[in-house]
């Protein structure tokens, strides 16, 4: 498998060539373009079982902005190419995964190569209290793992408390611990406009995105006609 | 006349320099700026003629503004200055040869060479149900086009399949059908739909972004419309 990633940062667009049979699985709805005899497989985007999966399929699909599932792109005898967008403007990073693993919030998942293998975060649960949709993933193994951002994506190295709004988190490895919390007093909390963020705590890389989905929202709830 | 696009690519604006009595023909809606010796007159298919019918076909079926505009310096040199909706690139595709296919919601301006007519190119282009709407452009001069993100060019050469939301412009010389991803639970639950199956040789231009994905990643985060 080869790649590239072109219109960085704003309208990042990433090519991947494959070889014979091999395989790529992407976010769905992101394919651009591709060669005519690849082929396509449909599954829940969510491992662990199918029950789980579905009802974390729901639950992102209900929080909005994710698809319930992921595809599978299989290139013919003679290789392929496709092309992959997410579906905000913003920027495509290459994650070299070599055996670990990095957690990743939902929509920031856009295509996981061969060898890469991608299911719900246990615990992500108690995110919902972030009340931004902040559904995480765990990617895993080793191979190359893409996700894309709202805006630019920022890499930070996390050795103590650090905070962060939930709509900005677009990964974190999985050496940091976090929680979800209330900023300040309640005041602040209600008043400030930064409602929930999450609190990381040890070691670890942590990524940004320069700007959040809830916010654009937020920014144009008003401006809606009555 | 003088076409320079500026901010590009997210945010590019086309600056037209007429020469005098010369005349651009615009998407309604697109002008940022002229001079105010330029005289605009509003038209429902200024580009071809056509008429009344012409112009509602294409607004109907094209995606397009109702009314074409064209701008025309008069006494003198002008400028006007054209913008899309959404951010992203402008390119200008000079045409000499074969006649360019263009999505609606593409097309930004042509010279008044250029004639325009809404290629009906039956159910299947609705079918794909994502704005899939052509205007065919014919005739010799620039066509200036408008993505939503980036405009990278593919030389088609045999089979290739593009998500319809995607495509922005390619040469009539490749044939295309709207069809759908693989078997019918892909069709339904991956995401993507009907697609594109182009055919044949000749330049194809797409965005980097969807336009509907977006307004549904973030609309349906949005309160319901009241009606």
């Amino acid at each position: 498998m080869e790649f590239g990633i072109r219109y960085r940062p704003s309208y990042s667009l990433l090519g991947v060539k494959l070889t014979p049979n091999e395989q790529i699985l992407v976010e769905g709805g992101s394919m651009v373009s591709m060669s005519a005899d690849m082929a396509i497989d449909t599954h829940l985007n969510a491992t662990g079982g199918l029950l789980k999966s579905v009802a974390v399929a729901i639950g992102r699909k209900i929080l909005g902005g994710e698809t319930m599932f992921v595809n599978t792109f299989t290139a013919g005898p003679q290789g392929g190419q496709i092309m992959i967008a997410p579906s905000m403007n913003g920027d495509i990073v290459h994650f070299p995964l070599k055996g670990g693993g990095v957690i990743i919030q939902a929509s920031s998942f856009l295509a996981g190569g061969p060898g890469v293998g991608v299911k719900l975060k246990l615990g992500g649960i108690k995110t919902l209290l972030g009340g931004e949709g902040l559904f995480l993933l765990e990617a895993s193994g080793t191979g190359d793992l893409f996700i894309n951002s709202y805006g630019a994506i920022r890499e930070l190295d996390i050795n103590s408390p650090f905070i962060v709004d939930t709509g900005h988190i677009v990964a974190f490895e999985p050496t940091l611990n976090f929680n979800v919390k209330k900023v300040g007093n309640w005041k602040s909390t209600i008043f400030s406009g930064e409602g929930l963020v999450c609190e990381f705590q040890g070691r670890g890389k942590l990524w940004l995105q320069t700007r959040s989905v809830g916010a654009l929202v937020g920014w144009l709830r008003p401006m809606l006609p009555a | 006349m003088e076409i320079k696009i500026e901010y590009r690519p997210s945010y590019a604006l086309a600056i037209v320099g007429l020469g005098m009595n010369e005349s651009i023909v615009a998407e309604g809606g697109a002008m940022v700026s002229m001079s105010s010796n330029v005289a605009i007159q509003t038209s429902r298919s200024a580009a071809g003629g056509g008429g009344l019918l012409k112009g509602l076909k294409r607004a109907v079926l094209g995606g397009e503004s109702f009314f074409m505009n064209t701008y025309t310096a008069q006494g003198g040199a002008g400028e006007v200055t054209l913008a899309p909706t959404l951010p992203g690139d402008i390119t200008v595709l000079p045409m000499t040869g074969p006649a360019m296919m263009i999505q609606g919601t593409s097309y930004l301006a042509s010279t008044p060479g250029i004639s325009l007519d809404t290629k009906w190119g039956g159910m299947k282009t609705l079918l794909g149900g994502e704005g899939l709407f052509m205007l065919k452009a014919s005739g010799q001069g620039q066509v200036i086009v408008n993505s939503f993100g980036a405009i990278h060019e593919i030389p088609v050469n045999g089979p290739y399949i593009v998500d319809s939301g995607h495509i922005v412009a390619f040469e009539e010389t490749l044939t295309f059908e709207v069809k759908r991803v693989g078997s019918w639970k892909a069709t339904i639950l991956s995401g993507e739909g009907l697609v594109t199956l182009f055919n044949g040789k000749g330049r194809l231009w797409i965005q980097s972004r969807n336009p509907r994905a977006f307004g549904h990643a973030v609309g349906s985060k949005l309160p319901p419309r009241e009606s």
